[in-house]
């Protein structure tokens, strides 16, 4: 069931969460703790790339708005890239674009984080 | 027997036995005045006066039997009992003699003599009662210590004994030789030599039996000895005084049974202080024992009632400090993800927990792991596989440590460590072993009870969103003439947040609302409850789908959770106009059936997920579509699960099969279409498990045609 893995990796400032398999309710509190422990390092810049995700639940998209805010208040950011056709669809159906910065790939949204500094 | 008589005498008074007892004795008492005068009784009259004497004091043992065996009482109730009995006795047998002076009991050779003969006769009949009930008495006393934890043989070996003494006394009549006795005969006939040995024989065979020396704790081995070391001078004493003799003159019978059993009480006083001297220097090391077999008992206790894990594992270290004695103790378990952790300690400081490594692979634990076996290092500065550990522990001298081994494998290490060198030895090594083995399946039962906890806690709150689940959604379409209505929930294993409601606006409208609440189980279903209640009380007030779905937002997002949001959508079919209004709010699009061109499109508005954004966005993109239809037209509604349904490849039904289904079968009624559009969805998941609600809301334009 519980085939979910983040693979987390720093470059300055910019955080870079890789989120790889089955995003649902009974893996985000994997990811809840990975972005938790991200923001009580007061690291607020994330990137979360999207590649290896093959299907995300409504509650793997709260995982996200459960932070938004916190991040945000703090001049950080989620943006999130390399989502598959199938994700995105998910993520448009809600709204989500209309909320957070998607791009389509990673070192895109590095660059966006890096030009707003 | 015993049984019997014992059920005989229960209805009978104790103080009718005594009554009875003391009449008999009085009448002695009255005889022997009447012949004191004379030389000699008269030979029947002798006899009568023996029995006499014999039956009262057997009506006296039946009282003391009948208290004795009222109740079991421990050891140490009766040692204190049975030292007290004694030094009964010895003052019963010595006092009188003091207050009267010495002196026998003979017969008057003159009427002057009479006053001195009154005072002797009282003072011989006293002595005589005393002595033989507290006699008696102690006889019981040393038949329950002689019979503690025996076998059958030595109960054999007591009745042979009493009966050598009633045979002694019988035998004592019948030859009928002693007057002035000295010891239990006067004579030394080979028959009485026989006799005296064989009572001598058994009692000592007796006092070899002092079994319950083992059970008393050092404490109470010292305070027996030195109780019984206290007895001798009384004891000697006893034998010194002519007591016994006095005794013998007053009844032959009384005589004889006394000196018997007082001989088996001085045996068994000896005997048992010698018991006891022997056992004193092992005391403590016995105690250690006991107290090891009871930690043994008290955990296989702790087994068998119900425990929580942690009080489980806590009373293991807490046991195991207690008897090893050890200056600290800790127990470290294998957790879920593979890891060593202390779960729980005893005189462990923080810092010290802290430091203890926790390695499978390295140092003691590992070569524990590696070999399933204990370890035990006297001096660990000689060890290699202690290295680590000292590097941390650094005050560790000596080390035990334990494996808990279930089906083979280790799941747990019982360490305990003291600070000098040569703490532990091979008996506690053994004792730990056994402990563990106990340890192990206590805590595997913990372990597996908590789990079942656990399981039926989340069945029941399943149970609980389940049923809230079913309670919101409606139970009955509602009744609108030219309008089908269908819908349905095909639920999932746990509850996925899914709700569809209708609600009558006026005459000419009704309201339509289908949602989905993220995240899943009893939150879902709390959220979902909180939902229809918004929507019932706005529905009335927000003619507008757009300005009702705002106000939902508002309210809402106020009062969610932020990882919580929703997606729903939400119309309004006005039968007058002849159309349909509807916003949709990060939900799926909606399916229409064009019936006049023959089409069906998707509609897809505008509109994030309610509670996502506090209003700015949601208000900005939010999209009202309004459709005027004509007969035979119908607008399908669903949520995710529908077009997320998964197969056991994986596969999703999704939004091509779904307008596939709907098309085929157009023509047909609005609750065909949904039951063939159900029984295809279920084909495909096959037999994996639905992971999510799946619901269906389908509404067909079907007006009257009899214009």
């Amino acid at each position: 069931m519980s085939d979910f893995t983040v693979r987390r990796k720093d470059a300055g400032d910019i955080s870079v969460l890789n989120i790889e398999g089955y995003l649902d309710a009974h893996t985000a509190p994997a990811f809840e703790d990975s972005i938790k422990q991200l923001v009580e390092e007061n690291r607020n810049r994330i990137v979360v790339n999207f590649d290896k995700l093959s299907y995300i639940s409504s509650a793997g998209l709260g995982v996200f708005m459960g932070f938004i805010e916190d991040i945000r208040a703090k001049n950080g950011d989620i943006k999130m890239s390399n989502m598959s056709e199938k994700v995105y669809k998910i993520f448009d159906l809600l709204g989500f674009p209309n909320l957070y910065e998607i791009v389509s790939d990673e070192t895109e949204a590095i660059k966006k984080f890096k030009e707003t500094k | 027997m015993t049984f019997s008589l014992r059920t005989f005498f229960k209805n009978k008074s104790n103080f009718f036995l005594i009554i009875s007892s003391s009449i008999l004795f009085f009448l002695v008492f009255i005889f022997d005045l009447a012949f004191l005068p004379q030389n000699n009784f008269p030979k029947n009259i002798y006899w009568t006066r023996e029995g006499m004497i014999t039956v009262a004091s057997l009506l006296f043992g039946l009282v003391i039997y009948r208290r004795h065996f009222e109740e079991e009482k421990n050891i140490t109730y009766k040692l204190k009992t049975f030292f007290f009995s004694i030094l009964g006795l010895y003052l019963a047998a010595v006092v009188p003699s003091m207050i009267f002076g010495a002196g026998n009991f003979s017969f008057a050779k003159s009427y002057i003599q009479f006053l001195s003969l009154l005072q002797n006769n009282l003072k011989n009949l006293l002595l005589s009662v005393f002595v033989t009930v507290f006699l008696i008495i102690n006889l019981f006393w040393i038949r329950d210590f002689v019979f503690y934890k025996s076998k059958r043989g030595t109960h054999r070996l007591f009745f042979i004994a009493m009966l050598f003494l009633a045979l002694s006394v019988i035998y004592g009549h019948y030859s009928h030789k002693i007057k002035e006795t000295e010891w239990l005969f006067h004579g030394q006939s080979p028959s009485e030599l026989i006799l005296f040995g064989s009572l001598l024989f058994l009692f000592t065979m007796l006092s070899l039996r002092t079994a319950w020396v083992n059970y008393l704790n050092k404490r109470q081995k010292i305070l027996t000895f030195w109780g019984g070391v206290l007895l001798l001078p009384g004891a000697f004493m006893f034998w010194q005084t002519n007591t016994l003799q006095s005794i013998s003159h007053y009844s032959f019978t009384l005589g004889i049974f006394d000196k018997g059993a007082a001989l088996f009480l001085s045996i068994y006083l000896v005997s048992s202080i010698v018991s006891l001297l022997l056992h004193l220097p092992t005391a403590s090391i016995f105690d250690k024992r006991m107290k090891e077999i009871a930690s043994l008992q008290n955990l296989s206790r702790v087994i068998s009632s119900v425990l929580h894990y942690d009080e489980v594992v806590s009373r293991v270290t807490s046991l195991t400090q207690d008897v090893l004695k050890s200056d600290s103790c800790w127990l470290e378990m294998v957790q879920e993800n593979g890891e060593l952790k202390i779960v729980s300690s005893e005189n462990l400081s923080w810092q010290e927990k802290k430091n203890t490594p926790l390695d499978r692979d390295r140092g003691i634990s590992g070569w524990i792991f590696k070999n399933r076996a204990s370890v035990l290092v006297n001096d660990v500065s000689k060890d290699s596989r202690t290295k680590y550990l000292r590097k941390h522990r650094k005050n560790i001298a000596s080390i035990l440590g334990v494996p808990l081994i279930s089906q083979k494998r280790v799941i747990g290490i019982l360490f305990a460590v003291k600070n000098e060198v040569y703490g532990f030895d091979q008996d506690d090594r053994e004792m730990s072993n056994a402990f563990a083995n106990q340890a192990t399946v206590a805590i595997e039962n913990a372990r597996l009870l908590e789990e079942s906890l656990e399981k039926e806690r989340l069945e029941q709150e399943l149970r609980v969103a389940h049923d809230t689940q079913m309670k919101l959604l409606p139970k009955e379409m509602p009744k609108v003439k030219g309008l089908q209505i269908e819908a349905l929930c095909v639920t999932a294993y746990e509850v996925g947040g899914d709700y569809y409601d209708f609600i009558r606006l006026d005459e000419d409208k009704l309201g339509l609302v289908i949602a989905d609440v993220s995240g899943k189980g009893l939150s879902a279903a709390f959220y979902m409850a909180e939902l229809k209640g918004i929507v019932n009380s706005f529905a009335r007030l927000y003619y507008s789908p757009k300005l009702f779905l705002q106000k939902v937002n508002e309210t809402l997002y106020e009062n969610v959770d932020r990882k919580t949001f929703v997606s729903m959508i939400y119309a309004i079919m006005d039968f007058k106009k002849g159309k349909m209004t509807f916003c949709r709010a990060g939900h799926c699009p909606v399916i229409y059936y064009n019936a006049k061109g023959d089409t069906t499109s998707i509609l897809r508005p505008d509109g994030i997920g309610v509670a996502l954004d506090a209003g700015n966005i949601f208000n900005a993109t939010l999209e009202e579509c309004e459709i005027k239809w004509h007969n035979n037209d119908f607008f399908f509604f669903y949520t995710d699960g529908l077009t997320e349904a998964r197969n056991a490849k994986k596969e999703e039904y999704g939004e091509d099969r779904v307008v596939e289904i709907i098309e085929a079968h157009r023509h047909e009624s609005m609750e065909m279409i949904t039951r063939n559009l159900t029984a295809d969805v279920i084909q495909f998941i096959g037999k994996s498990n639905k992971h999510d609600d799946l619901s269906l809301v389908g509404t067909k334009i079907q007006e009257e045609i009899n214009e």
